[in-house]
């Protein structure tokens, strides 16, 4: 199982497009994190202080996991795309083994999407925040963020090789990923206002995992975690089963 | 026991059977022209053979065991389906190392693959550039990646110009003359026709026949062709002796099924002028087409 995880994660080191999308987070991380420090203090903004580190390490979670998401359904989706799913069976052609490999090297990969994500906030913030002379400490609190940023980007890198199973077709699958992120659980917020159902929902319990207590209702990080890890699971069964039982032609 | 033995294999989607009822046996060491019109159900039998495709009913097995059961399944079998299924970004050499990676062999096989395809000079090139008989040859190393001892390939001429087609031939008989075991599909069988030992021809996918090529050869139809200034006398004569002959044009006489010999007493006896006879032989395409008309949509 581990030579295919690597094999898995030879394939995304191998392919541009993958690559481009991972040299994207380092630069959408350090261009959330300067827009955020220049702009404490002003427009009704809060400003630097001892929670500013927390913050900023939180604040590209939305754009950072849909980067992972997507980079996910493009190790599975581009294999049909490609039509390089049939070479990968022919060989390995126990899909069970294919379909948990790519799960475990999109997660790999959006463990360490989520690590470089923090290594270039805190770069960038810790000589910002000592400069403005603001103290800067290692709290429970910071290290709780950073680790469900880490855990938020390595479920959603699993969840979009669940989804890029269940959607063959990349450009639908893709743009199925974002309507839902970046539209869908929106709508239905403003049809049903506060209704607490909505908490529950894929993307809500996913931000919920890193930005719990922030702004709107959502559920505490724990429950999150437990509630996206859930749909992972559901959608990666989900995604297997389809992938065992289909032709090949 | 053959090293591909298929029994029974079916194969419907819907209310079309694309396989049916196929029952094969392919030895060792020998090369196997799979042959049979577009849409025949060679694909779906390599497919189902390779285990992509689930069949209806019946069993593809290797050595007695099936595709999906076989241990490292790629050190066992090489197989090119189709000259597309490449990431079109990835360098040629990345693509076999990812596939050394997954079958589990050394990433140098990477290299030496693409030499022994003739590709060694293209490995860092990214297969976008590949012309399709650059992809047909890549598609060939990664076969040859886990030194399996059966090939499958799966119109592996498509796409390749004369050379290419004469290097593939070659290439062919080198991997039987190596123990290898060579099953090669085709819808032409001018392609592989003088590499093969056996055929296998299929329509509508059903098994038309399963031979060696000298008993194929053995069915071709042979007729002499005559010049003369008396071509009805002379279709006289032979239809006489009972020989299929028929005037085809100005001065010529076809006789079906005679030989020379009988065609020269013929004249002989019926004290004709010759300008000039030949034997004509139909080629293994004729038979190809004559064994799959039947059931052939015209164009």
């Amino acid at each position: 199982m581990n030579r295919l995880i690597r094999t898995e994660l030879l394939k995304q080191r191998c392919t541009p497009t993958f690559l481009i999308g991972a040299a994207v987070v380092p630069v959408l991380a350090a261009v959330v994190t300067v827009a955020m420090l220049t702009a404490a203090g002003h427009q009704g903004n809060a400003p630097l202080g001892p929670h500013s580190l927390m913050d900023v390490v939180a604040a590209p979670a939305s754009a950072i996991t849909a980067v992972a998401l997507i980079l996910g359904v493009l190790a599975m989706a581009g294999e049909y795309r490609h039509q390089t799913v049939t070479t990968t069976y022919l060989a390995t052609p126990r899909r069970r083994q294919v379909m948990g490999a790519k799960l475990a090297a999109s997660a790999i990969t959006g463990s360490l999407i989520g690590l470089a994500t923090i290594a270039v906030t805190t770069a960038i913030a810790v000589p910002w925040l000592q400069t403005a002379g603001v103290a800067v400490h290692i709290d429970p609190d910071l290290v709780r963020t950073a680790a469900a940023l880490v855990m938020a980007t390595m479920l959603h890198g699993a969840l979009g090789v669940a989804i890029g199973a269940l959607i063959r077709n990349q450009t639908a699958a893709i743009a199925v990923v974002l309507v839902w992120l970046l539209a869908l659980e929106g709508i239905l917020a403003n049809v049903f206002g506060s209704a607490t159902f909505l908490r529950w929902l894929p993307a809500a319990a996913g931000r919920a995992i890193v930005h719990a207590g922030t702004d709107r209702p959502m559920l505490a990080m724990s429950p999150a975690a437990v509630v996206f890890t859930a749909y992972v699971a559901t959608f990666a069964v989900a995604g297997t089963r389809l992938t065992l039982n289909r032709d090949v032609t | 026991m053959a090293a591909i033995e298929l029994r029974g294999l079916t194969k419907r989607f819907g209310e079309v059977t694309a396989v049916d009822n196929l029952t094969l046996d392919l030895h060792r060491g020998t090369i196997t022209g799979f042959l049979g019109p577009n849409g025949a159900g060679k694909t779906t039998t390599l497919r189902m053979l390779l285990g992509l495709v689930t069949p209806t009913s019946g069993t593809a097995t290797f050595d007695g065991t099936p595709y999906l059961d076989l241990d490292q399944p790629g050190r066992r079998v090489g197989a090119v389906l189709e000259a597309s299924s490449f990431h079109p970004g990835r360098r040629a050499v990345d693509h076999l190392r990812i596939l050394a990676s997954a079958i589990g062999v050394s990433p140098r096989r990477a290299d030496e693959a693409l030499e022994a395809v003739g590709m060694g000079a293209h490995a860092r090139r990214r297969v976008r550039g590949f012309s399709l008989g650059m992809r047909q040859r890549l598609g060939l190393a990664a076969a040859l990646l886990g030194q399996p001892s059966v090939l499958v390939l799966d119109e592996p001429a498509n796409g390749l110009d004369p050379e290419g087609v004469h290097w593939l031939r070659a290439f062919l008989r080198r991997q039987a003359d190596q123990g290898c075991t060579v099953l090669v599909s085709s819808h032409l069988l001018a392609e592989i026709a003088q590499t093969v030992d056996g055929v296998v021809i299929l329509n509508q996918g059903r098994l038309i026949t399963s031979s060696s090529l000298t008993e194929l050869t053995a069915q071709t139809a042979t007729a002499v062709v005559v010049r003369t200034p008396d071509a009805e006398r002379l279709r006289h004569a032979l239809v006489a002796r009972r020989f299929d002959a028929a005037v085809t044009g100005p001065g010529e006489v076809v006789a079906k099924g005679a030989t020379p010999q009988d065609v020269g007493q013929a004249i002989s006896d019926a004290g004709l002028v010759v300008y000039g006879m030949y034997l004509q032989q139909s080629n293994l395409e004729d038979i190809f087409f004559q064994l799959t008309e039947n059931e052939r949509i015209p164009a």
